[in-house]
């Protein structure tokens, strides 16, 4: 008997993994911004709201990884070889400039966390341009997990300056689990739909089913995949809540306003100590580095996979053009971007966030399609009711969706 | 004579309707059913669609529509119906059972380039027209493909002109022959691939290149274009895969072609397999094995995977001290067929003892009148049962082997390793990051 739960240990520990990386660097350097917002100027009173997005996004990555189990491709290809090249074109171009929007994001947040720590953005971004440029196509696959699994541990950065912090844990536990909804302050809804536009992020589907694929993990072993997604969730979804926890009561306590993410990790220094602010800005550069590692990476493949054309590190420049080209110009047009003085940053995450918004229920849409699909998923289609609880989620998540572009305008 | 055009793509022709003798539209030709038995396959029905969101369909035979060319300097060409159109019935499904439908088999999945030697995937299909007939010529997997689908070839095409007149764009089409085309959809009941019987073009692709395809491919695919192939081709991609891989693919086929599998291959890797393989089935596999065959993997089985044991192959030459070189010469000859290598050949008595050895050089050079004995070098390098493949590898490069025979404290001769398990080996130890970068 114990034997065996060592057998299963072990081979959770094998199939461990892309839900817990993909959920982890979902609190991309946009995902801390929000969540320290969410915390500066609303207090305790939006953190209830970590529990419906836990289940929305684990219904959402749960298909995305049967369907990696199941049908043994990635989702671009399912959507090319289901729907045909147009609609997998258009969505790649959209998914292309979502993505690049999102890998400025990140460039800004090393930007931003490096000049806390006294490094000038003009060392520090090209420098880390050039760290990940190298690291993923001198790096293998396997030494790259590594590397993220490693890099997930340091997000305790922010469960540590959250317990430094000393927040009411009463409090906390209290309105974690009681709605105190707000809708007459505007500002209230618009920081909701937010938080729920950061957490599903279209590459986040790409990325997980593709990396299943690439573990090449088997249907017996699907429910160890299963766990791995939802831990990795509710992981994920732990971290996000210190770092409201710790925005709250600091800034909110002494009705401190920020504009970002750095912002705040400045704003604790007078408050609870320089040690506090380097935590939070570390936390910082490390959740950007990591994605802005693997959008670029999950955007290329999931491209050179749609459209068909050769893909991997392990190729020549000559075999794969399209691949690298692609993936370089992801990270210099991004850097570049980046180091342009007085360049309109927040105009530009407005403009991804509303290209976000559109594309997501289109895709939402077309990875319910495909899932409920007995040809492809023959015995492992949704249940009725997990169809229920899926196509609320998307309801919702559209008009989410929509509500954000409504107030964006 | 007009210039008539010979050639039509997959999607023009799809992006026309068919048309009744008044030449009001029946449906959307949606989809192309081609017979693929034939060398180039000709199209033999028309699929139509109608509606956009609920889509039914319609198969119409070739042989019921005409095809006209209204414009011939466009090349423009229009389909008619030439029976009454409501007698067609609209459905829900289309199914082409022994046949193939392009757009369901085809287009946007992916092939095997048996030419080139790697998985591409089909942007559109090449058709020839000939004698009123349409064939299909090549799976285009290009660029332009790929934009005439998401119909920009003409605004591109114009673009790239203008800045460019002699680009490469506008004369290079990345066409494969559909001689050189495998398909790869699935047969639904038999989970097979249909190879193309009048071609055979993938047994002509070298195991190693086969075995780079078969990483290229999904699960699935990979499975069914394994379990297509024949004993001697499954062994041969077998040995070029790891073991994982090796063991996922044998796992899909039946308990009598895993048999056949590890009756055809050479004990050493045999014996790797069977190593990853659970010890019910292994025990059920050595069952139904020729016995002489099942008892010489048992014993190979008991070995530690890298001691020499576990590294050797049972399958080498032996002769006896008192025998001819020309007798020598001959026996070998009989011999090749079931042996690792044929450059070594050792001496044994009737024990088994290992006495000596000679190289099929020596032999070959030497007078075939002399007695083996004679020539034969005496106590050769070997290695011992529970030896590591550290020390193996280091004798391999102090005499310059390729083979080393491996014996137990008796000195008797129990299976040779060859260079090629060695240095796979090595390289194993040398490269510990995978040579193979997968996707993400």
């Amino acid at each position: 008997m114990k034997k065996r739960r060592w057998a299963g240990i072990m081979l959770f520990l094998a199939v461990m993994g892309p839900g817990i990386i993909t959920a982890i660097v979902d609190i991309d350097a946009g995902g801390v911004a929000t969540y320290s917002l969410a915390g500066a100027h609303f207090g305790y009173t939006l953190i209830w709201s970590l529990i419906p997005i836990t289940i929305a996004l684990i219904v959402v990555q749960e298909m995305c990884a049967r369907m990696g189990v199941i049908t043994g491709k990635g989702l671009a290809d399912l959507i090319r070889e289901n729907y045909g090249v147009k609609i997998t074109f258009f969505i790649l171009l959209a998914i292309f400039f979502v993505n690049l929007a999102n890998i400025i994001s990140n460039f800004a947040g090393i930007a931003a966390s490096s000049e806390i720590f006294g490094v000038k953005k003009y060392l520090g971004v090209p420098l880390a341009a050039m760290i990940i440029w190298l690291a993923v196509v001198k790096g293998t696959y396997k030494s790259a997990e590594r590397i993220f699994l490693v890099v997930c541990v340091l997000y305790f950065a922010y469960i540590i300056s959250g317990v430094l912090v000393k927040p009411d844990w009463a409090q906390v536990s209290k309105e974690i689990f009681i709605p105190s909804f707000n809708f007459r302050s505007s500002a209230y809804t618009v920081m909701l739909v937010g938080l729920v536009g950061t957490t599903i992020a279209p590459w986040m589907q790409f990325y997980l089913q593709s990396s299943i694929v690439e573990k090449g993990i088997s249907i017996e072993n699907y429910k160890h995949s299963k766990l791995d997604v939802i831990s990795g969730t509710i992981v994920a979804k732990v971290f996000a809540l210190f770092i409201m926890v710790a925005c709250a009561s600091t800034l909110f306590k002494n009705g401190i306003r920020i504009d970002t993410a750095a912002d705040a990790a400045m704003a604790l220094e007078p408050l609870v100590g320089k040690f506090c602010c380097y935590l939070f800005a570390f936390g910082l550069l490390n959740a950007s580095l990591a994605a802005a590692s693997i959008i670029p990476l999950s955007t290329t493949y999931s491209i050179c996979e749609g459209m068909g054309w050769e893909s991997g590190v392990n190729k020549r420049f000559n075999e794969a053009p399209q691949f690298y080209i692609i993936f370089t110009g992801l990270i210099v047009v991004s850097a570049l971007v980046v180091l342009i003085p007085k360049f309109p940053l927040i105009l530009g995450m407005y403009i991804s966030q509303v290209i976000n918004g559109i594309l997501l229920p289109f895709l939402l849409i077309f990875i319910l399609l495909l899932v409920n699909k007995r040809e492809l998923m023959g015995g492992y289609i949704n249940s009725k009711a997990f169809n229920f609880i899926a196509w609320a989620t998307v309801v919702v998540m559209i008009v989410l969706s929509a509500g954000m572009l409504f107030t964006i305008f | 004579m007009l210039a008539q055009k010979i050639f039509t793509f997959f999607t023009e022709v799809t992006n026309r309707y068919l048309l009744d003798k008044s030449g009001n539209p029946i449906g959307r030709i949606f989809d192309l059913i081609v017979r693929p038995t034939e060398p180039y396959p000709r199209v033999i029905s028309l699929v139509l669609s109608r509606g956009i969101f609920r889509k039914t369909y319609a198969v119409v035979p070739w042989e019921e529509i005409k095809t006209v060319v209204k414009d011939p300097d466009a090349g423009q060409e229009e389909y008619y119906f030439l029976l009454d159109s409501s007698a067609l019935v609209f459905k829900d499904f289309y199914y082409a059972e022994n046949e193939m439908a392009l757009r369901k088999d085809i287009l946007d999945k992916q092939i095997v380039d048996t030419f080139n030697r790697k998985v591409v995937r089909v942007n559109d299909v090449h058709l020839l027209k000939a004698e009123n007939n349409l064939h299909i010529a090549h799976v285009d997997t290009g660029m332009r493909g790929l934009i005439r689908r998401i119909n920009a070839e003409q605004a591109v095409d114009s673009l790239v002109k203008l800045f460019n007149p002699n680009s490469k764009y506008l004369t290079k089409d990345n066409f494969i022959s559909w001689k050189y085309a495998q398909p790869l959809a699935i047969h639904p009941v038999k989970g097979t691939i249909s190879l193309n019987v009048s071609q055979q073009q993938l047994s002509t692709i070298p195991p190693a290149d086969l075995g780079d395809i078969m990483l290229d491919l999904d699960v699935y695919e990979r499975g069914a274009l394994f379990k297509s192939l024949d004993t001697f081709l499954r062994v041969k991609v077998l040995s070029e895969l790891d073991l994982e891989m090796q063991k996922s693919l044998v796992e899909e086929l039946d308990t009598k072609s895993t048999v056949d599998i590890l009756n055809n291959m050479p004990s050493d890797r045999a014996v790797d397999l069977l190593g990853v393989l659970p010890d019910k089935e292994v025990d059920e596999l050595l069952f139904l094995m020729e016995s002489e065959r099942s008892k010489k993997l048992s014993v190979l089985l008991g070995h530690e995977v890298n001691s020499a044991g576990g590294l050797m192959a049972a399958e080498f030459i032996a002769l006896p001290e008192n025998i001819t070189v020309a007798d020598a010469i001959t026996r070998i000859r009989e011999m090749t067929g079931r042996v690792e290598t044929i450059y070594y050949a050792y001496i044994i008595d009737e024990q088994s003892h290992l006495l000596g050895m000679t190289t099929f050089r020596h032999l070959l050079l030497a007078d075939p009148q002399k007695q083996i004995s004679e020539i034969m070098v005496k106590r050769p390098a070997s290695v011992h049962l529970t030896d590591t493949a550290r020390k193996v590898s280091y004798l391999f490069d102090r005499y310059n082997l390729l083979a080393i025979p491996v014996v137990t404290h008796d000195n008797v001769i129990q299976g040779i390793i060859t260079v090629d398990d060695i240095l796979s080996h090595i390289i194993q130890l040398a490269w510990k990051k995978r040579t193979r970068k997968p996707k993400l």
